[in-house]
């Protein structure tokens, strides 16, 4: 036992020299990198007029890489089928339901609505400020789970909204392959008409992000319930 | 002037990442964590990404820290700790 | 020293200490905070990058990378803490040492 001790230790400091190495290579790289003045900023701001919004991550995320954002919230729904198929219960009976805490409850009844009002808030200003569909249903999603921990009970309805989770990839979907079919490429969007797409993707993303990371923490229980629940 | 609070705000990065990954209690690392990435959010402002000071404060810290946070819990007190 | 060198060496740092706790230690919960801590320094690179070639706003395509990137990190997250949790209640363990385990349903 103390040599196998002995071993990691030395396991340990040659992968610390060996990280220390690497670490000290990339900080020359980026010294190296540090005057040019390269990037897509420029190229950006000259299509920011057919890309249908003013803030230009937004234009980015869903319209000039659109296929990047669609295949996020696949990864993301891929993720909570995987949770969903380790945790072995399609119905949520498993996750175990705090007790109600007054206090908690009080606070919950307020920072609630004030939670799905920023977040409502956040997606409505994505298209021209800082904000934006992930951050919106992520805020929404914050608040039912605080809700969770006050003693809300919802999860029965939960189950069955549980579709709903899926509705961002389908709405890229159906966007995408609607482009497709008129003769265009995948996911290119009218050009006058970029906006109200583009609203109504991110409305799709918001409410299924906020529905997919509420499950995502929920439910990641192993079989036969939660052991100690705090 | 904006160099100090940059710099002050790398090594409060640098020093909760550093204590989180190397503190031998877990409880502690995971809530270290969840403070990284408030950290983090601190530095997306001063880098003018206003959008991703957002995504990391709620989805970076709040669901991911609260994701291992909630895993270390349920783990129980009955695991050994282990370097 | 200019805000891209300060936030990309802190990147690079904060990438190769996790990369050290990722390798050397055993306990899966510590390797997936190794995994984020990572994560979160090839971020602040990228995001270092975007507001060095800001041109009146900041790069918005490593905007969007790193955005994506946050929200597949809570997926794998999510996903590698209910795997642990699994392993956990199947073996009682949470590392991947090899277990003398009787009629083992290995292949």
């Amino acid at each position: 036992m103390n040599s196998a001790g002995r071993l990691s230790r030395i396991w340990a400091g040659v992968v610390g020299l060996a990280c220390a190495a690497l670490g000290l290579v990339l900080v020359i790289q980026i010294a190296n990198l540090a005057d040019r003045e390269a990037g897509l900023a420029m190229t950006v701001a000259a299509s920011m007029e057919e890309s249908g919004v003013t803030h230009p991550p937004t234009a980015v995320l869903l319209n000039f890489r659109s296929y990047d954002t669609w295949l996020e919230i696949v990864v993301l729904l891929g993720a909570l089928l995987g949770v969903l198929w380790l945790a072995d219960r399609r119905d949520l009976s498993h996750v175990k339901q705090p007790a109600e805490v007054a206090l908690l409850r009080r606070l919950v009844d307020v920072v609630l609505p004030l939670a799905v009002l920023g977040g409502v808030f956040l997606l409505a200003q994505g298209t021209g400020a800082p904000g934006g569909a992930f951050q919106a249903g992520a805020i929404v999603g914050a608040g039912f789970l605080l809700g969770h921990l006050a003693g809300w009970q919802y999860l029965g309805r939960l189950h069955h909204v549980l579709p709903v989770a899926a509705a961002g990839v389908i709405a890229f979907g159906t966007v995408g392959l609607t482009a497709m079919v008129i003769g265009r490429p995948l996911l290119d969007l009218p050009a006058g008409a970029a906006y109200p797409v583009i609203v109504g993707l991110e409305v799709a993303i918001a409410i299924s992000t906020a529905l997919t990371l509420v499950m995502l923490v929920l439910v990641a229980a192993p079989p036969g319930g939660d052991k100690d629940e705090r | 002037m904006t160099l100090a609070i940059d710099l002050a705000i790398v090594v409060l990065v640098l020093a909760v990442a550093v204590a989180a990954l190397y503190l031998p209690d877990l409880f502690r690392s995971a809530v270290l964590f969840l403070v990284f990435g408030l950290m983090m959010a601190l530095a997306w402002v001063r880098l003018d990404a206003v959008d991703i000071a957002l995504a990391e404060a709620a989805i970076g810290a709040g669901l991911i820290g609260s994701l291992i946070l909630k895993t270390v819990i349920q783990l129980g007190s009955s695991e050994q700790e282990d370097e | 020293m200019t805000p891209f060198l300060l936030y990309g060496s802190a990147g690079v740092l904060l990438f190769v200490v996790g990369l050290h706790r990722l390798v050397t230690v055993r306990h899966l919960v510590r390797k997936v905070i190794a995994a984020n801590v990572m994560a979160g320094g090839v971020f602040l690179l990228l995001i270092a990058t975007a507001a060095r070639d800001a041109v009146e706003t900041p790069d918005p395509v490593p905007h969007a990378m790193v955005l994506t990137g946050i929200v597949v990190a809570v997926g794998i997250t999510a996903f590698a803490t209910a795997l642990i949790r699994r392993l956990h209640a199947e073996t009682n363990s949470t590392t991947l040492e090899e277990q003398a385990v009787d009629g083992a349903d290995d292949p």
